[in-house]
């Protein structure tokens, strides 16, 4: 069995929040409750949860940005924050979006600025500079300012630069966000690569094909808490007993999925827009029988169409977090 | 040897893309003493003062090398984190002292010609003769000056490191150190409580070491020097002290993305 080169037991973090103008009031915003888990080498590991679950905090402590409140964060044997200087030299981190990049240079210059803050000798840089460039398809531009590139392009000029020291865990945190399908896909092509070669990769992500696509295991997050962690598919057993309604229908509020949440046999709802119409996935044990009950709930809205089918990971995910993703 | 490349690194990347590109320092850089020298000279020429060209010509440069200094530290910061490099930076096994460092001791040196500029306004436009008693003394002030600036710089980043308005930093430092340090009219006509602020400063001393070695002095120069370098030393220290403090109070606070 592989070691592990990340181990984390009971982490929690804390953050002090204010409100109010004039009496300000303080208050304790718990972000991770005590989270645990181990990355073994060679692993793509996922980490998923909505918005605010507290992923980028968790990458943020093991990336030795962030002090853990309690528990411990190991990253190579080393402790995140006392051993703070000897971690950076062996991980890096990408996150997600084109900034953090310098503009007026050029995507060579910008590898060649980050290699030397990673203290990697000029002689091993003459070779690998080139090769990441090459791995993430910019050969091409590498001359040209980095202002001139697309976001996509930007993005995997990221990953080169999350290259440029070797490390042997690499952190990304949402790295296809914002990205169009094309460029999303290039990407996810250049991570596949980056395990090829070895690397651990720990991958935040809130798109679940990516995740699933990508994965050897997968923890899923919620309001600071492991909520589940296992293989893609072994998480898909957590919703096979529950099918899922797909509901297109035109009309629905926020209001009327509060109403939908509130049934007991209803584990979870969504409501998204799609073109002219909405969809409403209900996922419940009682299947096919819950169809006409909900239709006559809301004699208001106008119902196009109706299926059950199995679940997906998705589903699986959007139970796990109780329909709030 | 790793300090030495970080150092020549931060050198190459502030000219190619922080200072030079932006009109902006430019304007701070090459400008600014240009205005100060014309309105300094047009102040002092019927002052009756025989060194009153060493207060025009120093007193612009060291004026236009420091607000070029000031302007382009805060504006680095700022620009690092709107951009949010700075978390990439703090990420690197570097020390961000040094990043800092190497920065400032760039545009500490382009500072000089803030001083070149005023040189040549006097000399040239203005038609005054300029005289250097002690030429070779006068340059050694010059790198203790250089030295001063980029430590004094350094230790003002920490304040701009933790301030979420460092720009409006950049203007409350800028101008009171131009009276503290004696830039255009001499320290000892400040009134006696500020006098200590004053001594504190080590431009102050690095100053009265410049013009005496142009205008011949008292002999006080290797006096001066050794202060100027021992102040400047010391901000050196309190500065990768500072740095180490904030990086390891933000890191617990968990402000790192917002300073």
């Amino acid at each position: 069995m592989a070691e592990p080169v990340i181990e984390v037991q009971e982490l929690k973090r804390h953050f002090l929040g204010r409100t109010g103008a004039l009496s300000t009031k303080r208050r304790v915003i718990e972000a991770l409750k005590g989270v645990s888990f181990q990355v073994l080498k060679g692993e793509l590991f996922g980490y998923l949860g909505p918005n605010g679950a507290g992923k980028t905090t968790t990458v943020k402590i093991l990336t030795t940005l962030l002090a853990p409140s309690s528990g411990t964060a190991k990253v190579l044997g080393l402790d995140v924050f006392s051993q703070a200087r000897a971690i950076r030299r062996r991980i890096n981190f990408v996150f997600g979006g084109e900034r953090g990049l310098y503009f007026r240079l050029s995507g060579w210059d910008n590898l060649r600025y980050f290699a030397d803050l990673y203290f990697v000798p000029p002689a091993i840089q003459k070779r690998r500079i080139p090769h990441l460039l090459e791995l993430v398809g910019l050969s091409s531009r590498a001359q040209d300012k980095v202002e001139t590139y697309s976001r996509g392009m930007c993005q995997r000029l990221h990953i080169a630069r999350g290259l440029i020291n070797d490390p042997e865990v690499l952190f990304l945190d949402e790295p296809t966000i914002g990205l169009d399908p094309v460029a999303a896909f290039e990407l996810r092509q250049v991570i596949k690569g980056i395990v090829k070669e070895g690397k651990t990769v720990f991958l935040t992500t809130h798109y679940m094909k990516e995740a699933e696509e990508l994965c050897d295991r997968i923890a899923i997050i919620n309001g600071g808490q492991i909520v589940a962690l296992d293989t893609p598919s072994n998480l898909k057993q957590y919703a096979r007993l529950v099918p899922v309604i797909e509901f297109t229908v035109e009309g629905m509020s926020e209001r009327h999925l509060a109403k939908i949440r509130e049934i007991p046999e209803i584990q979870a709802a969504t409501l998204e827009n799609v073109g002219m119409s909405q969809v409403l996935k209900v996922q419940s044990s009682r299947g096919s029988e819950l169809i006409q009950p909900l239709m006559a709930l809301f004699p208001e809205l106008r119902f196009e169409g109706v299926k059950v089918r199995e679940p997906t990971l998705e589903d699986a995910y959007i139970q796990l977090v109780g329909g709030k993703a | 040897m790793n300090f030495l490349r970080i150092l020549t690194k931060e050198a190459w990347f502030q000219i190619t893309c922080n200072t030079l590109p932006r009109q902006m320092y430019l304007f701070s850089l090459l400008f600014v003493p240009l205005i100060y020298s014309f309105v300094s000279f047009i102040m002092f020429q019927h002052s009756g003062q025989a060194s009153f060209l060493s207060y025009v010509v120093l007193g612009s440069g060291m004026m236009g090398m420091w607000s070029s200094i000031v302007f382009s530290s805060s504006a680095d910061i700022v620009r690092e984190r709107e951009n949010r490099s700075l978390e990439l930076l703090m990420a690197t096994p570097t020390p961000f002292w040094l990043i800092m460092g190497g920065r400032l001791c760039t545009n500490s040196l382009l500072g000089l010609l803030s001083l070149g500029v005023a040189l040549l306004i006097v000399r040239v436009f203005l038609g005054q003769p300029l005289y250097f008693q002690s030429p070779g003394l006068f340059l050694l002030a010059l790198i203790a000056t250089v030295y001063t600036f980029a430590s004094l710089s350094l230790l003002i980043s920490t304040l701009f490191a933790l301030s979420r308005v460092a720009r409006v930093l950049q203007n409350l430092i800028e101008f009171p150190l131009f009276l503290l340090c004696g830039m255009l009219f001499p320290a000892e006509i400040l009134p006696s409580f500020l006098r200590p602020l004053s001594w504190s400063l080590a431009p102050t001393w690095a100053l009265e070491a410049m013009r005496e070695a142009m205008t011949g002095g008292t002999g006080g120069f290797w006096f001066h020097i050794l202060l100027t370098v021992a102040l400047a030393s010391f901000y050196l220290w309190l500065s990768a002290l500072f740095f180490a403090k904030i990086e390891r109070s933000v890191r617990i606070s968990g402000t790192l993305g917002s300073i």
